[in-house]
């Protein structure tokens, strides 16, 4: 019974919350005219940063942790960029259509002689170029039709790292029984992402349709989103898993 | 009186074209002033540096080059003479030339007055500077004038005389030369570090461009250092716990603070620290300037102003060993080409490092080198066209619903 109240409790919070959104959107009508008057939308444009730490000591058959004993366990910051294509508007639900995202991080550290412990002047590093192309759907129906300032969404599809690590002599390259092996190469994987949009515009209407009518930009949103990045070598035999599961924030211009 | 009168006037005539003939009559103008051709002691032209071309350096003077100067004069008689002084100041006032304020000297001898032609005259005339007499000096055996000058300009005054200890008459002609011969002080902050099977050498950076006039380093390396003052550390051994390590002279592991049981070693650890090579002492050029080891000895170079950080790889084409010492010192070179004194050498020994890539292999990784089996880097590129593809076919079909 009492699970019942607060899951009552909830759903009145969440209709009270949802119509005081919507009855101050079309109190003003702001939202309907900014609809009327708005240039045309087809694309997405997201910029991003994110905690990462990639996958590599997940990799079975391995016998230590060579990531974490060479980096530690501080995530880097993966700064990415993703472009979408709004090709489909479903009506009174949101927008479908496929995205590119690019991403980049780096980790470095002094590497020791391994004589004594000391630090050397080596360094040794890890780069990480991360890419994907996803379908992407955004609910945009709460935000265009009730004025509700939310945007959740969804990705999938396929993602693509490209990785090399490096020492100070350049790329690495590690003695192995059947010779050297360079250290650099790509590992295939999934990539999902589930996430929530905020809606600026909703902060400043009138400051909205003016950037729409001069630059072309509908709606500006922060979001924060939780992605997995599994690039763990589909169809690969052999992949260093440097795709991480994070959490990201950033802006997305729609336009 | 009409006769007095003609003799008058024609004197009067001749005396007026007489003045005005002696004040512009002679003239000089030299006419490569912007690129002054620079000869080698063997009379042969020198390709100049790309910075700083025509100033002169102290290897430009060490190695007694001349400078070709092409003037075009006009006026010469019988009675006077084209000279060519060379000074700091101002060499056209006669004080400049003679007697105990003189400043200026003569680099080389009469022009000659005819309509157009050339002169050469040796760098080191140039910078000597003797302030008595009018004679033309010689300095062409003497390098000791190259040594030591810090960034100065030397002007060469081409002027027409009449006598001697006159001022010069009709018009002159001046070009200046800028001389630096005094090369950068040594780099400080030296440290070389040793990497696996390399050596990477930090020093002070010296400043943004134009700040400090420093347009590369120069770094040798010996081999073979003469002597090295090893680092050493006690090793603390006790059959229970394992070893442990402390530094050297700590009380702590003196005899008296050691367990039962355990037992202190001295152990010579790697690394650098000051040391001293044969090839790499500082030498003495030609003319008392400070000179740089043999170029077999060159192991890395940098340019420009701003780096502090070079890698050496290898020595004399030979490729740098694990676990075997090598002297360094470094040099700096300024952007007129003058190289300062080498500074004192640093040991170090390269060895092996850690490393993530070879960690991940001896851990059991298998990625690597490019060779992964699957889909190739092209798959996703390709998944766009698709993605793109499905959705325009999508999109249209949702329009023809609408409509």
């Amino acid at each position: 019974m009492s699970r019942v109240s607060k899951n009552t409790v909830a759903a009145l919070a969440g209709a009270l919350l949802v119509g005081c959104f919507a009855n101050e959107a079309r109190a003003d009508g702001l939202t309907s005219r900014k609809t009327r008057y708005a240039s045309p939308q087809h694309f997405a444009l997201e910029v991003r940063f994110s905690p990462y730490t990639p996958q590599i000591d997940e990799e079975p058959g391995l016998t230590s942790k060579p990531y974490e004993t060479t980096f530690g366990t501080m995530p880097r910051v993966m700064f990415a960029g993703e472009f979408d294509w709004q090709a489909i508007r479903i009506p009174h639900l949101g927008t479908l259509g496929p995205g590119v995202g690019l991403g980049y991080t780096n980790m470095s550290e002094t590497a020791r002689l391994i004589r004594d412990n000391t630090p050397s002047g080596d360094e040794t590093s890890l780069d990480i170029w991360q890419t994907f192309a996803v379908a992407v759907l955004r609910a945009d129906v709460l935000w265009r039709d009730f004025g509700v300032p939310f945007v959740p969404y969804v990705k999938g599809g396929l993602g693509l790292g490209l990785w090399r690590s490096g020492n100070t002599g350049g790329t690495a390259e590690a003695n192995t029984p059947t010779g050297k092996v360079s250290g650099k190469g790509y590992s295939f994987g999934s990539h999902v992402a589930l996430g929530l949009a905020f809606a600026l515009d909703f902060l400043d209407r009138g400051a909205s349709v003016n950037i729409d009518q001069a630059v072309g930009i509908n709606n500006t949103y922060f979001y924060f989103e939780y992605y997995f990045s599994n690039l763990n070598g589909i169809g690969q035999s052999n992949a260093l898993r440097v795709g991480a599961n994070t959490w990201a924030m950033g802006l997305t211009f729609e336009f | 009186m009409p006769r007095f009168r003609t003799l008058f006037a024609s004197l009067l005539v001749l005396a007026v074209f007489f003045v005005a003939g002696r004040a512009s009559a002679q003239s000089i103008s030299v006419n490569n002033k912007t690129s002054l051709v620079r000869l080698a002691a063997d009379g042969s032209i020198v390709t100049k540096r790309q910075i700083n071309p025509e100033a002169v350096n102290y290897a430009d003077c060490l190695a007694n080059q001349s400078i070709q100067i092409s003037y075009v004069a006009s006026g010469a008689d019988g009675l006077k003479t084209l000279e060519v002084w060379a000074g700091q100041q101002d060499c056209k006032p006669v004080a400049a030339r003679s007697g105990t304020t003189q400043q200026c000297w003569r680099p080389a001898g009469n022009l000659p007055g005819a309509q157009t032609g050339t002169i050469t005259i040796p760098i080191r005339n140039i910078l000597k500077k003797r302030v008595t007499g009018s004679d033309v000096v010689d300095a062409t055996n003497d390098p000791s004038v190259c040594k030591d000058i810090a960034l100065s300009t030397y002007s060469l005054y081409f002027m027409w005389f009449q006598g001697t200890g006159t001022e010069p008459v009709g018009t002159s002609d001046q070009v200046d030369i800028p001389v630096k011969t005094q090369g950068p002080s040594p780099l400080s902050g030296l440290t070389v570090a040793p990497g696996n099977t390399r050596l990477i050498v930090t020093f002070a950076a010296t400043g943004e461009a134009g700040v400090t006039d420093q347009q590369g380093v120069r770094v040798y390396c010996d081999d073979k250092p003469t002597s090295k003052a090893p680092t050493t550390r006690n090793v603390v051994t006790c059959a229970d716990t394992g070893t442990s390590t402390e530094d050297a002279g700590d009380a702590e592991v003196d005899a008296s603070g050691v367990d039962a049981g355990c037992t202190t070693t001295t152990e010579t650890t790697s690394g650098g620290g000051e040391c001293s090579s044969s090839a790499l002492l500082p030498v003495t050029q030609d003319g008392g300037a400070p000179g740089l080891p043999d170029e077999k000895y060159l192991c890395a170079q940098l340019g420009g102003n701003t780096g502090s950080r070079v890698v050496v790889e290898n020595i004399n084409g030979a490729a740098l060993e694990n676990d075997k010492t090598y002297a360094v010192a470094v040099a700096s070179v300024d952007s007129y080409g003058n190289v300062g004194g080498l500074g004192d050498p640093t040991c170090a020994t390269p060895g092996a490092t850690t490393d993530f890539w070879q960690l991940y292999r001896d851990s059991g990784g298998q990625a690597g080198g490019c060779s992964s089996e699957g889909a190739p880097i092209g798959g996703l590129v390709s998944m766009i066209p698709v993605l793109g593809a499905i959705a325009a076919v999508i999109r249209r079909r949702v329009r023809r619903t609408e409509k």
